[in-house]
């Protein structure tokens, strides 16, 4: 592209100190168009938007959604009329639009190799010698839906109530997504979960 | 409590969200009952994978592409400025101007506007000639939809499941009555069962499969029984 990058031409600059700036003088500040606190607000939220597409979308899609999430960010700010949370905001977005690839790649999917899908392997049986990798490899197998929720309840640590702002569900929905994911992935890790036991093997 | 309510429970019992009485049922079965004591273990396990995995880093050039998608939307944006302005000075210099040559005026105008944006259109990225959408949620009713359609998909995948063990738990004792069989009807049988398992496997999910699913296991409980009565004495 040949268009000037943002940081390349003058731009109003306020007095930021980078570290003390809470949320509304950052989006005041972004609004205005200032690439020191575009900069900042996307250091801020690149690892959570970009972990979150990586993890719905996988690492084909995921740095092509981040950019897309982080332009809507930033076009969309001046529409941003914080009755949410700034992050709350940024996440939803994100879960949107890696859903909606997430939709893409399933048709994609669909229209490309439909008869390969009923006769493929479960993907975890080989045993990998990190579980990280098999619960990421078993990830992968959930419905989209269900990724979205368990990456940010479980992955993220956010609580249901952030979840349903996010998902725009009701808690007791996501409590329910929630539940399903985690049964779904027992089963597709069935094994690898057994044979790890925790130490002492005692109920918690 | 018992096993069904323990597995119903065990999130909210990890989570902390069950209040003390809860809570002290769920441990209580957890004390008696081994299996659901390896269902909290592997849930705990899960839940301590997930929360430790390795956070995906942004690639190093993510924020250069976002910053130049966003130079290049700002520079779309002063064209469209352009041409409002231009449309906004011409209607200002035919208002004076009687009705009907307005009228004409105004079809030039856009004759003009066409012109102007046929000749600004492409140097602007294909991305950006869409409109920019606003950055709403995802409409309610769609996110319903979507809940639903998983949630389909999520029963038909537990109906295959179940099915496929009763099939796994119906087939060695079929096999075991076919063994006393004639060749020509255990090759009848042959025939018969993978019939019956090709209608599964091309049957689209739904309905039309759950009956294949029910026509094989019949058949094959249909046979194993045959294996029943011969061990009860009554044929």
């Amino acid at each position: 592209m040949a268009s000037t990058a943002v940081s390349d031409i003058p731009r109003p600059r306020a007095d930021l100190a980078a570290a003390a700036m809470d949320d509304a003088t950052l989006i005041a500040a972004c609004r205005r168009g200032d690439a020191r606190a575009m900069e900042l607000l996307y250091h801020q939220y690149k690892r959570r938007v970009f972990g979150l597409c990586h993890r719905i979308v996988g690492p084909v899609d995921a740095e092509e959604v981040a950019q897309e999430v982080f332009v809507r960010v930033f076009r969309g700010l001046a529409g941003f009329r914080g009755d949410a949370q700034l992050g709350t905001w940024i996440y939803r977005l994100a879960v949107n639009c890696a859903l909606t690839q997430a939709g893409k790649q399933r048709r994609r999917q669909e229209v490309g190799d439909d008869h390969l899908e009923e006769v493929a392997a479960p993907p975890v049986a080989s045993r990998d010698p990190r579980l990280s990798r098999r619960v990421e490899a078993a990830m992968a197998e959930l419905p989209a839906g269900y990724r979205a929720i368990l990456v940010l309840h479980d992955v993220e640590g956010l609580s249901h109530e952030e979840c349903a702002a996010i998902m725009d569900c009701r808690v007791g929905t996501s409590k329910s997504q929630l539940h399903k994911a985690r049964m779904r992935m027992r089963e597709l890790l069935g094994p690898a979960l057994a044979a790890e036991r925790l130490p002492g093997g005692e109920a918690p | 409590m018992n096993c069904r309510q323990l597995a119903a429970q065990v999130d909210g019992y990890l989570d902390g969200d069950l209040d003390e009485v809860g809570a002290s049922a769920c441990r209580g079965h957890l004390r008696t009952c081994a299996a659901c004591r390896d269902l909290a273990d592997q849930q705990t396990r899960l839940r301590a994978a997930l929360a430790e995995l390795p956070p995906a880093e942004p690639p190093a050039h993510l924020w250069a592409a976002i910053d130049a998608r966003v130079g290049a939307a700002e520079i779309a944006d002063s064209r469209r400025g352009a041409l409002a302005t231009g449309w906004s000075r011409l209607v200002a210099w035919l208002r004076p101007v009687a009705w009907p040559v307005a009228m004409v005026g105004s079809a030039g105008a856009i004759a003009l506007a066409v012109v102007q944006l046929r000749d600004a259109a492409p140097s602007q990225p294909l991305a950006l000639r869409a409109p920019v959408i606003a950055p709403a949620a995802a409409p309610p009713v769609r996110l319903a939809l979507r809940d639903a359609l998983d949630e389909r998909a999520d029963l038909e995948r537990e109906a295959d499941g179940r099915f496929r063990q009763v099939v796994s738990e119906l087939l060695p004792l079929a096999r075991a009555e076919v063994a006393t069989w004639s060749a020509r009807r255990a090759q009848a049988f042959a025939h018969d069962l993978e019939r019956r398992e090709q209608a599964v496997l091309v049957a689209s999910p739904g309905h039309v499969r759950e009956r294949a699913w029910h026509d094989l296991t019949s058949y094959l409980e249909r046979v194993a029984l045959g294996e029943q009565v011969a061990l009860g004495g009554g044929r």
